[in-house]
């Protein structure tokens, strides 16, 4: 004969599962598509933008063009199409080294101070914005720098982590050597200075287009 | 504006208000309610943006649509009550995004020679942004890709009421019963909104209990079907069943019930695109409809004297709730 004890544990039991449902959430159903990944072209056109950007800021070491912000740091400001403001700070005796004054450094370093330091215009109300922090030796002999460093592109939702290595850059002109490589998804693409207007785009060593500096723009290879 | 005006226009969204979870629906500033805000955006932007209401009306209209299996088995037993019903929503669904991939940017590119270089173009169309229930004070925004740079954004709308909360409202009547079955009825008035036309809400449903079949039975055995329309004007129009069976046992003043459910539901919206969204299918009339997601549920809930409480789980969580007076 069942009884209302037995009856009760049933009952409770359900109440208890009841209970837990009550901390069941509700599956999310508004839409969160994912990103599509970007393709190699994509990339590489990313990488033709940063390198246009690479060659208007890594001279800044060596032009001099900058404004005194404390006694042993500075700031540039960058307006027109790529705006923002970049950090300068310069030392004697390598990275190590005391400060010192620009025309006497053999060190120095450029970076965005604030996180999307840099704004490219790239149409009506879309920017793409790049942090970077680039650092090496300066010889003011010749007015040349050699630097490498690192930073990320923002274009809109997409993040591309980029590098520079043995990037040589003067005062003016466009940077006689080094590389600037690309990375996002699968994809990574480097960008080969070569001292002219021009850059290769490779991607395991395969050309697969060029780079405008001025402009940007990357054009496959035919 | 004479009191007779303003009378005449607080009762009609009030009266929405008794099955409408927008309550910022029946705002009559021009900007700020639900069709002012759709009007600005085009059939994909505005799927996405209202889905998490597509996807928790459903659920709350299959809800509290019981409070107990027993049915007698034959004579007149009627039961008035109201019902309340809330679908609690995951904390992501106040924003949404959207992916279109190989659009056709020359579709989507406002009229301006900016854009010429890129009329030819295969791009991608990213709209995110909060939904209906997201941020009120943030703008959505639709961004159009090319080449894997951003070369158009535009802002779209803000949320329209910021909560995980649906709630339902429904007045409903059960009439029984002959040889174990009964009759449920959801209803209220048509209403003449203004701003939105003819609103009406009706549902019909039979309930069968098996007890006067299977006295036997430890336990009160129901099964029943109910199905529900709700249009508000000629923007919105709701469709919802559900087929369930229902357990039930009644302990001192206590009746502990438990059901499981195969339910469906679809939305249908309609309006005039009038905004500054230029995507693909945007110009005119927008028409569409969507199922809701959740297909079945489980159900469990205790009667007390004249109130019930419920939970319902499936895909999404609702609470439901009654007050009831039978005779």
């Amino acid at each position: 004969m069942r009884t209302f004890r037995s009856d009760g544990a049933g009952w409770a039991a359900a109440l208890a599962v009841a209970l837990s449902l009550g901390g069941c959430a509700s599956d999310p159903v508004a839409p969160r598509d994912d990103l599509p990944p970007l393709g190699r072209d994509d990339v590489a056109n990313q990488a033709g933008l940063l390198a246009s950007v690479l060659v208007n800021v890594a001279p800044e070491l060596v032009r001099a063009g900058f404004e005194p912000q404390g006694k042993d740091t500075y700031t540039f400001d960058f307006t027109g199409e790529v705006a923002g403001s970049l950090s300068l700070d310069f030392r004697c005796g390598g990275p190590e080294g005391t400060p010192c004054s620009h025309d006497q450094a053999d060190w120095g370093r450029i970076w965005t101070p604030e996180p999307e330091g840099l704004y490219l215009a790239a149409g009506t109300d879309v920017t793409i914005a790049v942090d970077l922090d680039l650092a090496g030796t300066i010889d003011q002999a010749i007015s040349v720098a050699v630097v490498g460093g690192s930073g990320v592109l923002r274009a809109g939702e997409y993040e591309t982590n980029w590098s520079v290595a043995g990037l040589v850059v003067a005062t003016s002109g466009y940077p006689a050597a080094g590389t600037l490589t690309a990375t996002n998804g699968a994809h990574a693409v480097v960008v080969n200075f070569a001292g002219t207007g021009t850059a290769a785009v490779t991607v395991d060593d395969e050309v697969i287009g060029y780079v405008d500096l001025d402009s940007g723009v990357f054009t496959p290879a035919s | 504006m004479s009191m007779i005006d303003r009378l005449r226009r607080g009762a009609a969204p009030a009266a929405v208000l008794l099955f409408l979870p927008l309550a910022a629906l029946a705002q009559d500033d021009g900007d700020d309610d639900l069709r002012a805000l759709l009007e600005q955006v085009g059939a994909d932007y505005a799927e996405a943006y209202i889905s998490p209401f597509i996807h928790a009306h459903g659920p709350n209209q299959n809800s509290a649509l019981y409070h107990t299996a027993s049915v007698p088995g034959t004579g007149l037993h009627v039961t008035i009550g109201l019902k309340l019903m809330a679908t609690q929503l995951d904390e992501n669904d106040q924003t949404f995004r959207r992916v279109l991939e190989n659009v056709e940017v020359g579709g989507v590119l406002p009229d301006d020679p900016v854009y010429d270089p890129y009329r030819e173009e295969t791009g991608t169309v990213v709209m995110s942004g909060p939904t209906v229930f997201g941020d009120t004070s943030v703008d959505g925004r639709v961004t159009v890709y090319v080449n894997g740079l951003p070369i158009y954004t535009d802002h779209t709308i803000p949320g329209l009421v910021d909560t995980r909360w649906v709630p339902l409202f429904a007045p409903q009547v059960t009439v029984g019963s002959v040889y174990g079955l009964s009759a449920t009825l959801r209803w209220f008035p048509d209403l003449d909104l203004s701003d939105y036309g003819k609103s009406s809400f009706f549902g019909w449903g039979l309930s069968w209990g098996a007890s006067a079949l299977l006295p036997e039975l430890p336990v009160d055995v129901m099964i029943g079907y109910f199905e529900q329309s709700l249009d508000v004007g000629t923007l919105l129009g709701t469709q919802a069943t559900s087929l369930h069976l229902v357990v039930s046992k009644r302990l001192h003043a206590v009746t502990v019930y438990g059901g499981v459910a195969a339910e469906s539901s679809e939305l249908d919206v309609r309006y005039e695109f009038a905004g500054y969204d230029a995507l693909p299918g945007s110009a005119g009339t927008v028409a569409f409809s969507v199922e809701g997601a959740q297909d079945r549920r489980l159900t469990l809930g205790a009667t007390v004297g004249p109130v019930n409480a419920e939970i319902s789980h499936g895909k999404l969580t609702t609470f439901g709730a009654g007050l009831l007076y039978g005779f």
